[in-house]
């Protein structure tokens, strides 16, 4: 039974003319000498001529248009992505620079109060640029890069505010003492 | 192993080139359709299937190596994107005759006819097609992938995912079932 089976599970093989030439020959002897495995090697020729009929089907003319239409965008999230992050970093930075511009004294009132006014309102410019640029790059993000970059704003906030905080706080503390 | 004549384009696909991916589309939208059809029994589906097929073939590109045939991996994503598409139906998917001549299968029969007239003449493609697809999936895929995309037993056990063995007997039996369904049908002799 289990010769029977094997020359029956060669026959695609054997059709195709990749069954070794020593298989080939012992399947042509089987097959010369069992009659009801010669029947069904009969069978397997008609349902190879009727299913060699069947062709593949078109999807249609516009097919290769759809695909491309709905393919993301190529390689252009790297720049935006970068550009988001220097303008947003670029935007904290400028906001802990402030902070930072003058330098603290103990005998004078705390030094964001005596920034000029002209100093100021260059730096609320250079928000204002910084800002603009990193929301026009967000709209036109796709949202694993925006969610990378909201990560790297984070720590970017971290390091920033975090640093001007301390700093503001060691003052006050030396102020108490 | 042969050459495959896919790499270059492949390769032009994978450092950008649009063009050479919308002719590897060009090269095998018949293939990945015709397979979808056979999963879903659905022509709009079966669009959508592959589509989606491409579009993820396209994400994860620079994931092929090159050391199979690009044809075999593209068969393996649009398996997935059918199977994951399709949770929850039956396992044994069944082409819906509409009873009217008209079907999603109706395409490849001979053009210029209408599908009624297919139907009176007794299409022997078309028979043969709707015999198949009453054919229960395992044996449905194995049998489209071997007769009529000319795929060998290794990749179809690839892209299905199961031993070789296995497909070599799910194409006997699918033979053997297809050819029981012809003979009712009067296309073939009993």
């Amino acid at each position: 039974m289990r010769a029977h089976e094997q020359i029956q599970l060669d026959f695609d093989a054997y059709a195709c003319g990749r069954l070794a030439p020593a298989a080939a020959r012992l399947l042509q002897t089987h097959l010369a000498t069992c009659q009801s495995c010669a029947a069904l090697w009969h069978d397997h020729q008609v349902m190879y001529q009727a299913l060699a009929g069947l062709p593949l089907v078109d999807p249609g003319a516009d097919f290769v248009a759809g695909v491309l239409a709905a393919l993301p965008a190529p390689h252009q999230a790297r720049v935006p992505e970068l550009v988001v992050i220097a303008a947003i970093m670029a935007l904290i930075m400028v906001g802990g620079v402030t902070l930072l511009l003058f330098k603290a004294d103990p005998g004078v009132a705390a030094p964001w109060t005596v920034a000029s006014r002209e100093t100021l309102a260059w730096l609320r410019m250079g928000q204002r640029a910084a800002f603009r640029t990193g929301s026009e790059a967000i709209r036109a993000m796709p949202w694993p890069q925006i969610t990378r970059s909201l990560w790297a704003t984070a720590l970017g906030l971290a390091v920033a505010y975090g640093v001007p905080a301390g700093q503001r706080l060691a003052y006050a503390r030396r102020r108490l003492r | 192993m042969l050459p495959d004549p896919d790499h270059a384009l492949v390769r032009k696909a994978q450092a950008g080139d649009r063009l050479a991916f919308a002719d590897l589309v060009r090269r095998h939208q018949a293939r990945v359709y015709t397979l979808a059809l056979r999963m879903t029994a659905d022509a709009e589906q079966a669009r959508d299937m592959a589509q989606e097929a491409f579009i993820q073939v396209y994400r994860h590109l620079n994931t092929f190596k090159a050391k199979s045939r690009f044809t075999t991996w593209l068969y393996v994503v649009a398996r997935n994107v059918c199977y994951s598409r399709h949770k929850g139906l039956a396992a044994e998917l069944r082409v819906a005759w509409d009873g009217d001549g008209t079907g999603p299968l109706d395409r490849i029969a001979a053009p210029g006819r209408s599908p009624e007239a297919q139907f009176e003449a007794g299409d022997d493609v078309l028979q043969t097609a709707q015999a198949l697809g009453e054919l229960p999936e395992k044996y449905r895929l194995v049998l489209t992938l071997f007769h009529v995309q000319g795929l060998g037993h290794e990749e179809i056990a690839e892209v299905l995912g199961l031993p070789i063995g296995t497909v070599k007997t799910h194409l006997l039996r699918g033979r053997q079932l297809l050819r029981v369904r012809l003979t009712e049908r009067g296309v073939v002799p009993s």
